[in-house]
C-alpha cells in the first residue's frame, strides 16, 4: 500500500484554482522532494494531504483513509510548515512537550540531542527566538516525531547554510535508521538533490513531473558546439531551452530513455554535459509557462 | 477519546495562561481592597464599603479562548490533533473552569461572610444582587456568567480565526445593526417598558445562570461549527 494515493485533485478559491486535477503516488519509506515555484500549489497540496485544508474535488487517501479529520490517519503524520506558528508565551521546551504528548513516535533522547546539536535555549520562549531558531524547532519536531508520514514545507527558513546540511545529515542518518515516508518541499534543489529519491513538480496547480531522481538525473543533457553540429546531433530529440551566442549554440534536450540514435559527440563536433536536477526543474518549469 | 486527552493536555501546558489568571486578579483585587478599607477605617458606611473588583475575576479570562484559536489552535493541527479532538477539549476546559470558578468564588464568598468582610467590612463577593443561601446556588450564579462570557469570547477569537479583523468588523456592524433595529422596534411599539419589567420579576438565577446558559448554548454552537470548518 502507497502512503499516500492522490486522484484529480482540485482546490479552488475564491476564484483562482491552486491544484488542477493533481494525481500523484507516494510510496512508503522513501524522500520525495516536492518542487516547484512559489505559489505553485506545495503548500496546498500538503495542507490537504494533513487535513487542514478541505479539497474542492478529487480522491485523497493516506495510508488507505482519507485524512480530513481521521485521526487513525493523522496520529502518523506530522506537518511542519514554512510558517509554522507556535504560542508565543510557550518556552521551547514546552513546544517539544507538546509534541511529545501528541506524537506516538516521539523520541525525547533524539530530540535532545538535535537540541543540543542546533544549539537551541530550551528555556527561552518562542517569541524571543530568531527566524532561524524557530526553524530549527520545527526541523526538530519534524525528525524526533518519527512520524510515518512527515512534512517539511521550506522548513529551514533563516537557517545558514551550516544548520540546512546538518538538517540534511541528520534527516538522511535517521532515515537510515527509522525508514518512513519524508515530503520535503523546498526551493533549494541542488541542495537537496542527493537527498530525495522521487520527484514531483508541481507548477501552476498541475503536476509536470513525476519521476524517480535517478531517472531524472540523466534524463537531460546540455548540448553545445556550432549551430549546425549541435542541429545535426540533437535533431528529433526534444529540446528544453536554446540559446546562442556568436555562432554557438547551447540546447537542453531530454534523452530517449533508451539512450538510442546517439552518436558520439567528440565526432559530431559537440560537447555534452549533463544537466543538474535543479537546471532540469527549472528548464521544465519554464517549458510550462505560457509564451 | 484518547485524541481529545491528548488536546486537553496541550492546553493546559500552560496552566498560568488557561487557568490562573482570573485567581491571581481576584487575589490581587481582594488584597488590594482589604489594604484600601483597612486605611480608609470607619469614615465609609458600611452600604458604601461594596466594591466592583469582582469585575476583575471575569474579565481578566477574556484573552484565553482568542489565544487558544490563534496559537494553540495551528499549533495542535500541525502536530495532527483534529478539529474535533480540539474543540471537545476546549469544551472540557472551559467547563472546568465554570465548576472551579463557581465553586471557588462560593467558598471565598463563604470566607468574606465569615471574617466580616475580609476583617474590614467590605462587600467584593457578597454582593446583594448575587447573594444567594445556598453554596452551590450560589457557586451557579457565579459561575455561569463565566462561561458565558468565556463563549462570546471563544467565538470573537474563531471569527478572527476564519474571516480576520474584516470579519470581526462586519460580526461588531451586524451586532450593532440588529441591536439597535430591535431598541427601535421596542421603543416604537412601546414595549421596553415590558421587557425591562420581565427581567426585573425573574429571580436572580434565572437572570444569572438560565439567560447566560441560552448565551452559552448560541455562542458555543456558533464558535464549534467556525472551529470545525476552520482552515488551518
Amino acid at each position: 500500500m502507497s502512503a499516500v494515493v492522490v486522484e484529480d485533485l482540485t482546490m479552488r478559491y475564491r476564484g483562482h484554482t491552486a491544484l488542477d486535477g493533481v494525481g500523484l503516488t507516494l510510496e512508503k519509506d522513501t524522500i520525495h522532494g516536492l518542487l516547484g515555484r512559489n505559489g505553485a500549489g506545495k503548500t496546498t497540496l500538503m495542507r490537504i494531504l494533513t487535513g487542514q485544508e478541505f479539497e474542492s474535488s478529487g480522491r485523497v487517501e493516506v495510508f488507505g483513509q482519507p485524512p480530513r479529520e481521521n485521526s487513525a490517519v493523522l496520529s502518523r503524520v506530522c506537518f511542519i510548515r514554512e510558517a509554522q506558528r507556535y504560542p508565543q508565551n510557550f518556552k521551547v521546551r514546552e513546544a517539544f512537550a507538546a509534541a511529545a504528548i501528541a506524537c506516538p513516535g516521539w523520541d525525547q533522547a533524539y530530540a535532545d540531542r538535535l537540541v543540543k546539536d542546533f544549539e537551541l535555549p530550551l528555556k527561552r520562549q518562542i517569541k524571543k527566538l530568531s527566524r532561524g531558531q524557530l526553524s530549527a524547532v520545527g526541523i526538530i519536531i519534524g525528525l524526533a516525531a518519527r512520524a510515518p508520514l512527515t512534512l517539511f514545507d521550506e522548513p529551514y527558513l533563516g537557517l545558514d547554510a551550516v544548520a540546512r546540511h546538518l538538517f540534511y545529515d541528520r534527516l538522511l542518518e535517521d532515515f537510515s535508521e527509522h525508514p518512513r515516508t519524508i515530503v520535503l518541499s523546498t526551493h533549494l534543489i541542488d541542495e537537496v538533490a542527493d537527498l530525495v529519491e522521487h520527484v514531483v513538480l508541481i507548477d501552476h496547480g498541475k503536476v509536470l513531473m513525476d519521476a524517480e531522481a535517478d531517472e531524472l538525473r540523466g534524463r537531460a543533457v546540455s548540448v553545445s558546439g556550432p549551430a549546425e553540429a549541435v542541429a545535426a546531433y540533437v535533431d528529433g530529440l526534444p529540446v528544453l531551452h536554446r540559446s546562442e551566442l556568436g555562432g554557438r549554440v547551447r540546447v537542453a534536450v531530454t534523452r530517449r530513455p533508451d539512450g538510442s540514435g546517439q552518436t558520439d559527440p567528440r565526432a559530431a563536433g559537440v560537447s555534452v554535459e549533463s544537466l543538474s536536477l535543479q537546471e532540469l526543474i527549472v528548464l521544465t518549469t519554464k517549458q510550462g509557462d505560457p509564451k | 477519546m484518547t485524541e481529545t486527552v491528548k488536546a486537553l493536555r496541550i492546553q493546559l501546558m500552560k496552566p498560568s495562561a488557561t487557568f490562573a489568571v482570573p485567581w491571581y486578579s481576584i487575589g490581587i483585587a481582594i488584597a488590594i481592597c482589604t489594604a484600601l478599607f483597612a486605611v480608609i477605617g470607619g469614615e465609609v458606611s458600611y452600604s458604601n464599603r461594596t466594591t466592583g473588583a469582582l469585575a476583575a475575576f471575569y474579565l481578566s479570562g477574556v484573552g484565553v479562548q482568542p489565544w487558544l484559536a490563534t496559537q494553540l489552535f495551528p499549533f495542535s493541527t500541525a502536530l495532527s490533533i483534529t478539529r474535533r479532538a480540539f474543540v471537545r477539549a476546549t469544551v472540557l476546559l472551559v467547563t472546568a473552569e465554570t465548576v472551579l470558578a463557581g465553586l471557588g468564588l462560593a467558598l471565598l464568598n463563604k470566607i468574606e461572610i465569615g471574617t466580616h468582610g475580609w476583617f474590614v467590612h467590605m462587600r467584593l463577593l457578597n454582593l446583594p444582587y448575587v447573594h444567594q443561601d445556598d453554596y452551590f446556588t450560589q457557586a451557579l450564579v457565579y459561575g455561569v456568567p463565566m462561561m458565558a462570557l468565556t463563549s462570546v469570547t471563544a467565538l470573537l477569537g474563531a471569527i478572527f480565526r476564519l474571516f480576520g479583523q474584516l470579519g470581526l468588523w462586519l460580526f461588531f456592524m451586524a451586532l450593532g445593526a440588529v441591536s439597535a433595529t430591535v431598541a427601535a422596534v421596542l421603543v416604537l411599539t412601546h414595549s421596553l417598558g415590558h421587557i425591562a419589567h420581565f427581567f426585573g420579576r425573574q429571580p436572580m438565577l434565572a437572570d444569572f445562570a438560565l439567560y447566560p446558559m441560552v448565551l452559552v448554548v448560541v455562542c458555543g454552537t456558533a464558535w464549534a461549527a467556525l472551529m470545525l470548518r476552520s482552515r488551518v
